[in-house]
């Protein structure tokens, strides 16, 4: 695996490019992505045959499985904005390349996981609610707007040509965009939601099968987010050496 | 009567104050509901014109689709005619969600009845809820409060599925490694594509220098 950034660099790296630290760490990627589908085949079962239903009196006991997928995925989102807020901070400060790669890698997981997020909570509330959608409920929307601002963040990447201006302008907007994850997060708190809060004394109803499920699914999610993280993150290292290597050899 | 407890005759005071205030601020209010099940009812009252208002209040409040409150006004010998206003209210004790549905419409004069429809459109509370808190009341021109009661009603919506879910749950488990499977396979895809263009270049590269060389 990784046999191109291992191997002898034909041009040495430009100013503002991407630093090998990436490389190195790739070869991670692969164990920590193996790790993670092992951790999630486990999740799966433990979630579908195992874990009693929760005792909050849902009327679709059987979707609200989908809990254990759900809660993994939103939290793994939340991560990964975070670490593209942390990303960019740092490139806003050291000007290195290889934070803003980082950022518009994390971001681009953070909407994978998103996609999982809003997919399985429809399903749930389809089942649940009858519904798929409520806009009267502040989790939903503002979890909705935090991934139309980190889709729109993507889309601004595409816009500017320029890579210093391009990255400065996208660090500055990721940074700002971070802010709805602690809003996201405490809306069901502050405002009235049909949105199960998780976060409450007595754990909502969950039993101790089930928490141990919720602690599978955090961690296999977390360890898929690194693990993609570092393999995306090399591929942007190779995308930069084909475009040297084409500048080399129209020269 | 040594160590029974004695209340200051200033505290006394105080309370009887205290409750006094609170009754004149609080809107003496006749409305009652009796019955149950198909037949339980509202009452409302305007006393100082001889109207009494009934409507008929159902259990379960199914928001799939539109609900009607018929309120009928009646009347008595003394009764002049005068606009009202009745109104349907949901969570009326709680600013942040209170939600209410209104019409008005001109009492009867003398004995007679008058109706107002109240209509709640579908899907405005599309909710599973039960025991959900609302309240009638019935205003003047003006606005003012004549009467009220508070009452509850079962919401249901669309009914949940028969399996519990499990279509839902099959589609979302297949949703989340679908995901990854498919983010995986981009990357590994991308990854063989470009690593087999930095080979080409490099070949480019290496002959070109050779070439020079040479």
């Amino acid at each position: 695996m990784n046999a191109f950034p291992r191997s002898a660099p034909v041009t040495a790296p430009e100013p503002g490019e991407t630093a090998p630290l990436a490389p190195r760490l790739a070869r991670f990627s692969l164990p920590l992505i193996l790790a993670a589908g092992l951790l999630l085949v486990l999740g799966t079962v433990l979630a579908l045959t195992w874990v009693p239903p929760l005792d909050e009196g849902f009327v679709a006991p059987v979707a609200q499985r989908i809990f254990y997928f759900h809660l993994g995925a939103a939290l793994a989102s939340y991560v990964a904005v975070a670490v593209t807020a942390a990303a960019s901070l740092l490139y806003l400060r050291k000007g290195d390349m290889l934070y803003d790669a980082l950022a518009r890698d994390s971001a681009g997981l953070a909407l994978m996981f998103a996609a999982m997020v809003l997919i399985e909570g429809s399903l749930w509330a389809t089942a649940e609610w009858g519904t798929a959608w409520r806009w009267e409920d502040a989790r939903l929307d503002s979890y909705l707007i935090l991934t139309l601002v980190f889709v729109g963040y993507l889309a601004l990447r595409r816009a500017v040509d320029d890579p210093g201006r391009r990255a400065r302008v996208a660090a500055s907007y990721a940074l700002l965009g971070s802010l709805l994850v602690p809003l996201s997060f405490a809306s069901v708190y502050l405002w009235q939601s049909l949105h199960p809060r998780v976060i409450v004394p007595g754990g909502q109803g969950i039993s101790a099968a089930g928490g141990m499920t919720v602690g599978i699914f955090v961690v296999a999610f977390t360890l898929l987010y690194v693990g993609l993280l570092l393999r995306r993150l090399d591929l942007s290292v190779l995308e930069e050496r084909v475009g040297r290597l084409q500048r080399s050899v129209e020269a | 009567m040594k160590g029974r407890t004695r209340v200051a005759p200033a505290f006394l005071v105080a309370i009887i104050l205290s409750a006094a205030v609170v009754a004149a601020a609080t809107p003496a209010h006749a409305g009652f509901v009796t019955g149950a099940g198909a037949s339980r009812t509202g009452h409302l009252e305007d006393a100082s014109n001889g109207v009494t208002v009934t409507v008929q209040l159902n259990e379960t409040f199914n928001g799939e689709h539109e609900n009607t409150f018929t309120f009928e006004i009646t009347g008595s010998a003394g009764t002049a005619a005068r606009a009202y206003s009745v109104r349907l209210t949901v969570n009326p004790h709680d600013p942040e969600v209170a939600t209410a549905w209104h019409t008005n419409a001109t009492g009867p004069t003398g004995a007679a009845t008058t109706e107002a429809a109240v209509t709640v459109p579908a899907d405005a509370l599309p909710y599973r809820v039960p025991n959900v808190p609302f309240s009638i009341s019935l205003a003047d021109a003006s606005g003012e409060l004549l009467d009220s009661v508070d009452f509850a009603m079962d919401l249901t919506y669309r009914p949940p599925p028969a399996d519990g879910g499990l279509f839902q749950l099959a589609a979302g488990t297949v949703a989340a490694w679908g995901l990854v499977l498919l983010y995986a396979l981009y990357l590994h895809r991308a990854h063989q594509r470009l690593r087999a263009r930095a080979e080409s270049l490099e070949r480019a590269l290496g002959s070109s220098g050779r070439e020079g060389d040479k």
